[in-house]
């Protein structure tokens, strides 16, 4: 992400990014502009890794930016930092993004997970499983999914995963657990088959 | 409640977190390394969970948004950031009491209105009777037919 370094101002102003949306909630454009520009590179990573689609997270932090212009104001610092309070806006966005998808949709995509610089067969065992993993990938449940882009993307803590997700912590070791256990049944299997 | 034994909380965090040790919770780490190496079953976990953490990692290196990305998202939503409109100064609720007011004041003012004249007797209607009456029972009353059908 990149970073902002802008003068604290007023008693909101815990962080620059939230010294940034207290100027947002007041309807400063400007300052929007900086906060989304500082923001959306890695909201980016987080949506791609929740949606199967990079159009479909694009339009995810679309989505999520337009609620941070519009719930600025609602932003109170000492409830948590604006980190996690963006993160929320942005995996709700990102959640609801993929509940309007299939359960399977074409995998085209994944192939370019593939290092050019690597020799033809190993592109292609590489191109392979980044396929079988995006296709088990998407018959997760669009939390399992979240949860697992948090916790292996982003390196939340779960009390972070629990915030962002509007649940308990125990309950997220739930979603990992489930989705994990998905993933092994389906790609285990697949990846001793290519290694023999 | 008493806590899990090592075993079962090994089995739990190699399920749930997978198997790199720092994304375990750092109480009872030692412990459940422990129990993982004195099982060749949960050794055998441990290594399936490291084997999907391989896979994993490969897929969480997905890079952040390219610039051009970043520009369309940010060109797409600038149009739709409008500034909030201001209103007259007056909070929500002093407009609302405002607005009663203004109605109670004309309703205070406007002019009486002359009472209604009394409805007509029934007995003056019949007294009254020009042949429509007579009339309207011909065609609404139903004939003996008619009420056998109903």
């Amino acid at each position: 992400m990149n970073t902002i370094t802008i003068p604290a101002a007023g008693p909101r102003a815990h962080t620059p990014e939230a010294a940034l949306l207290a100027r947002v909630a007041a309807g400063d454009r400007e300052a929007f502009t900086r906060l989304a520009a500082a923001v959306t590179p890695a909201a980016l990573a987080l949506a791609g890794r929740i949606l199967p689609d990079r159009a479909l997270a694009e339009e995810a932090v679309q989505e999520a930016l337009i609620r941070l212009w519009k719930e600025a104001g609602r932003y109170a610092p000492e409830r948590g930092a604006f980190a996690a309070w963006w993160r929320r806006i942005l995996v709700n966005c990102a959640i609801d993004a993929r509940r309007h998808l299939r359960p399977v949709a074409p995998l085209g995509e994944a192939d370019h997970v593939a290092d050019p610089g690597a020799g033809p067969e190993e592109s292609a065992a590489r191109a392979a499983r980044a396929r079988q993993l995006e296709a088990a990938m998407r018959l997760l449940a669009p939390r399992q999914r979240a949860a697992l882009a948090m916790f292996h993307g982003e390196g939340c803590t779960m009390v972070e995963i629990a915030a962002a997700l509007e649940t308990s912590e125990k309950a997220v070791e739930g979603l990992l657990g489930r989705a994990r256990a998905q993933l092994r049944a389906r790609l285990l299997p697949l990846a001793e088959d290519l290694e023999t | 409640m008493t806590s899990p034994d090592p075993a079962h909380l090994a089995r739990q965090w190699l399920e749930s977190f997978g198997a790199t040790r720092n994304r375990w919770p750092e109480a009872r780490r030692a412990e459940v390394e422990a129990a993982i190496a004195a099982s060749p079953e949960l050794a055998r976990l441990d290594r399936e969970m490291a084997a999907l953490d391989s896979l994993l990692d490969g897929w969480a290196d997905a890079p952040a948004g390219d610039a051009a990305a970043v520009d369309r998202i940010l060109r797409h939503v600038e149009p739709q950031i409008v500034p909030p409109r201001r209103g007259i100064g007056l909070p929500v609720w002093l407009a609302g009491g405002a607005a009663a007011a203004g109605v109670a004041a004309v309703l205070m003012l406007a002019p009486p209105r002359p009472a209604p004249a009394p409805a007509p007797a029934a007995s003056a209607l019949a007294a009254e009777d020009d042949g429509s009456v007579e009339a309207f029972r011909l065609l609404f009353t139903p004939t003996a037919d008619e009420e056998l059908a109903l």
